[in-house]
């Protein structure tokens, strides 16, 4: 019974859906109990990039204080991943280039960079 | 590209296997060492989520002797609760929370997986980051 919903549970794990702004990807992976999706956008007609959602913008303004002065250090985390930070939109992002990293490992590094980055506390 | 193509790309590098007696999830995490390997997190028939080890086996191949770490898996492991260091060296998750949608009740174990998942993320790369006795990150 244990497994069985276990299974049912993990059917979740990664979905996709598509509204106005691209695809997002449906991690499963919630953070401090809010969910953080990723946003998989277009540039020139092609599918190029992940990042975070506004969940993820607004627990890290929280939990920085505003992130500019935190900026370099989130920089320095995320970098461990091979993982960017966009200082306008507050998200962190990772390019993907086909053959360099499978979809899956893209998202995987962004989740991991989100786990190390989220923990940051005001300075 | 449409959402249902991207998943199925994302599913081919996420594998999960169902015995009678245990689930497997092969992620592919990044252990701080330049290359992903498939990391393999395994649900017993009681629930019972471990990663079999493999985090802490990962940083000592990396590092050596992890004893100069000690203190800051332990600040990472108190302040995310949830997850426990079986025998030294397994992280595991025995105990999750119980979700209630209307008048439904049940188990949340992604909320496990998740909880693993940010503490394999801190171990891998503790010799990289100093974590507070409040779980906070520094460089």
């Amino acid at each position: 019974m244990t497994l069985r919903e276990i299974d049912r549970q993990l059917e979740k794990l990664y979905s996709t859906y598509e509204n106005y702004n691209g695809i997002t990807i449906s991690t499963g992976i919630t953070y401090e109990g809010n969910p953080i999706n990723f946003l998989f956008q277009k540039e020139n007609d092609k599918y190029v990039r992940i990042y975070t959602n506004k969940n993820f913008s607004e627990w890290i303004a929280w939990c920085t204080n505003g992130w500019t002065k935190a900026a370099p250090k989130i920089e320095k985390l995320a970098e461990i991943y091979g993982v960017q930070w966009d200082n306008d939109a507050g998200s962190l992002y990772i390019r993907f280039r086909r053959n360099e990293l499978t979809l899956a490992q893209a998202v995987m590094r962004l989740q991991q960079a989100v786990s190390v980055v989220g923990c940051l506390g005001e300075d | 590209m449409n959402a249902e193509k991207l998943q199925k790309y994302i599913l081919q590098g996420i594998c999960k296997k169902v015995y009678p007696d245990k689930i497997e999830l092969y992620l592919p995490f990044f252990f701080g060492n330049g290359d992903e390997t498939l990391l393999c997190l395994t649900w017993d028939k009681d629930g019972i989520l471990s990663d079999g080890g493999r985090t802490i086996s990962e940083l000592k191949k990396r590092v050596g002797d992890i004893s100069v770490y000690t203190e800051n898996i332990h600040n990472v492991l108190n302040s995310h609760g949830m997850v426990e260091l079986v025998s030294g060296h397994i992280l595991t998750v025995r105990h999750y929370f119980t979700v209630f949608s209307g008048d439904e009740a049940y188990t949340d174990y992604l909320a496990g997986i998740s909880k693993l998942i940010e503490v394999i993320s801190l171990i891998s790369v503790i010799d990289t980051i100093q974590v507070s006795h409040e779980g906070e990150v520094s460089v």
